[in-house]
């Protein structure tokens, strides 16, 4: 089963430190969710596993070795993002053949099935193809290298609606015939929550949050009610966000609620909600919520 | 394991490097062409455009042979591939799972396939010249002409960096063909170099590399030719040196290059 292990994990970039002290334990063939802003250190952090860099300081082990320069290791992670293809020539059935040589588990007939299904001209240049399927090729590299460590860099740019949903689909059934470890950073919290086991949330180059999604979502509430009653049942709590209209108060809260709080709550005629994964992400990473 | 990821790069360049050669002799071709239908019609008077093109093509009544400017052009192809080669090939590895050491020696090996197999071509191409100048009424320039000694510096310079006449793949097979690989591969590693030095320090330390590459290319001549007794630059204190201590000398500086490449692209951080 993969596995990933970063302690302390740190990448300056002279004077700018993109990444300070990053820790966290990959257990699993799950799909983790890394969100961050613009600028948070995403794809600093992926470019680290997949090897495109080696870390300032701290460590980085993944199936229990380090992976930078690390022939074993590197074959077994996949990173897919979207490249510039500006120059490329290949056909796009040549260009899977070629990498298909140096990933051992790189499923053709899957390949040529996603190219069928993203609708993508075989036989046309690289060069040729749409933003939008320029994606979609790269996410069949990453779907069909049946990598067991698979990263997607905001994979979906440039993908329209529906092909983002069908490498949505493609996503979860790959990653059921052949269970791997995949991570996916984005900022389009709301249409890909659903797809993840585990949120890691980057912010300012720091590791936020590591949760079970379940977990996440359960912490974050929205307490409404009167002004009076909703201050007195959060003043102990993480606040995310405050609106008023009135009398009534809406208060965002981040933590976790006892069931005696849940009871306290409803004693005093407050309504608790939900809220989503993706206003978690906005407040959690507000300026000022530092 | 790792041995066989190196030698699939190494295949992987040799074929795709082989393609753009490919690409390069045609091009070649049609500029021979061009030039040879050119000295025919040498003094028939140039009274459209396209008859104009090709005169000025061909500007000499006797035109080069094929293998002749394959010969002194292919300095510049191996150059300009070496530094295509550091940027395109070390993103398309590395992304795909290969080691920055893997492609560094299977990059190595590859290229310098390419390197042996460009005068093979060349020497496979005099051997049909050879059949077609006794069947047909043509007559080629001397191969020598063209790398007749330039009086000024820069004209040295472009010469020596140009032509490598002490090379004759007219002669001995086997000495012609290790000549011309080692410098065809002098070449291809020269622009190597200059490509990795611009992609990893950027564009100032790339730059400065270009005068650094042009000085090493310039000493790797000049020992040759004080090897082979032909007119140097006299960039060198030394005015004779024995064949194999050249040899020698010429693959240091290649090894020289090769390690400097090595250690820029160690660490490199690949751009996405």
């Amino acid at each position: 089963m993969a596995n990933m292990e970063a302690k302390n994990l740190s990448l300056n970039y002279g004077q700018h430190l993109a990444l300070q002290n990053i820790s966290f334990e990959l257990e699993g063939n799950k799909i983790y969710g890394l969100l961050g802003r613009n600028g948070a250190g995403k794809t600093s952090l992926l470019s680290i596993i997949a090897s495109f860099q080696k870390q300032s300081d701290g460590t980085l082990t993944i199936l229990g070795q380090a992976p930078f320069e690390n022939a074993e290791i590197m074959q077994q992670v996949v990173f897919a993002y979207n490249k510039n293809y500006k120059e490329e020539s290949e056909k796009v059935i040549n260009l899977l053949k070629g990498i298909a040589k140096y990933r051992p588990n790189f499923d053709m007939e899957y390949a040529e099935h996603l190219i069928a299904r993203f609708k993508i001209p075989h036989d046309k240049k690289m060069k040729q193809l749409s933003k939008g399927m320029q994606a979609a090729f790269d996410a069949i590299i990453g779907l069909a290298s049946n990598a067991p460590i698979t990263i997607f860099d905001e994979i979906y740019a440039g993908m329209d609606a529906p092909t983002r949903t069908s490498f949505y689909e493609e996503l979860l059934k790959s990653q059921e015939q052949f269970p791997r470890m995949i991570i996916m950073s984005t900022h389009l919290v709301s249409e890909m929550e659903y797809l993840f086991d585990e949120v890691l949330i980057l912010h300012t180059g720091k590791m936020l949050l590591h949760e079970e999604y379940d977990t996440l979502v359960s912490k974050g509430v929205t307490v409404t009610g009167r002004a009076e009653d909703v201050d007195a049942f959060v003043q102990s709590m993480r606040q995310l966000s405050t609106q008023q209209l009135g009398s009534t108060k809406a208060v965002r809260v981040y933590g976790d609620i006892s069931e005696q709080q849940y009871k306290d709550a409803a004693m005093r005629g407050l309504e608790i909600g939900p809220i989503t994964l993706q206003d978690l992400f906005i407040y959690l990473t507000e300026e000022g919520n530092d | 394991m790792q041995k066989s990821i190196s030698m699939r790069v190494a295949k992987d360049m040799f074929s795709t490097q082989m393609i753009w050669a490919s690409g390069y002799l045609f091009v070649m071709l049609i500029i021979f062409l061009v030039k040879t239908v050119g000295s025919f019609i040498n003094d028939i008077e140039a009274n459209n455009f396209i008859m104009k093109i090709i005169k000025s093509i061909a500007n000499d009544r006797e035109a080069d042979s094929f293998s002749t400017l394959i010969f002194y052009s292919s300095n510049i192809f191996m150059f300009v591939i070496g530094i295509i080669a550091a940027y395109g090939f070390l993103q398309y590895f590395v992304s795909n799972g290969v080691t920055r050491k893997h492609y560094f020696v299977g990059a190595a090996l590859g290229s310098f396939g390419v390197a042996i197999a460009i005068p093979i071509i060349i020497k496979l191409v005099l051997l049909v010249e050879a059949i077609l100048l006794k069947i047909l009424p043509v007559q080629f320039a001397d191969s020598v002409k063209i790398v007749q000694p330039d009086n000024e510096i820069v004209g040295q310079i472009i010469q020596n960096i140009l032509f490598s006449s002490y090379i004759d793949l007219n002669s001995s097979w086997l000495v012609g063909i290790v000549l011309f690989s080692i410098n065809a591969f002098c070449y291809y590693v020269a622009g190597w170099l200059i490509g990795i030095s611009f992609y990893h320090f950027g564009s100032v330390i790339g730059l400065v590399s270009i005068p650094v590459v042009i000085a090493l290319l310039l000493i790797h001549a000049e020992i040759m030719n004080i090897a082979f007794d032909i007119q140097t630059m006299n960039l060198l204190v030394i005015h004779a040196m024995p064949i194999p201590i050249a040899y020698l000398l010429a693959i240091s500086i290649i090894a020289i290059m090769l390690i400097l490449i090595r250690l820029f692209t160690k660490k490199v951080v690949i751009k996405l």
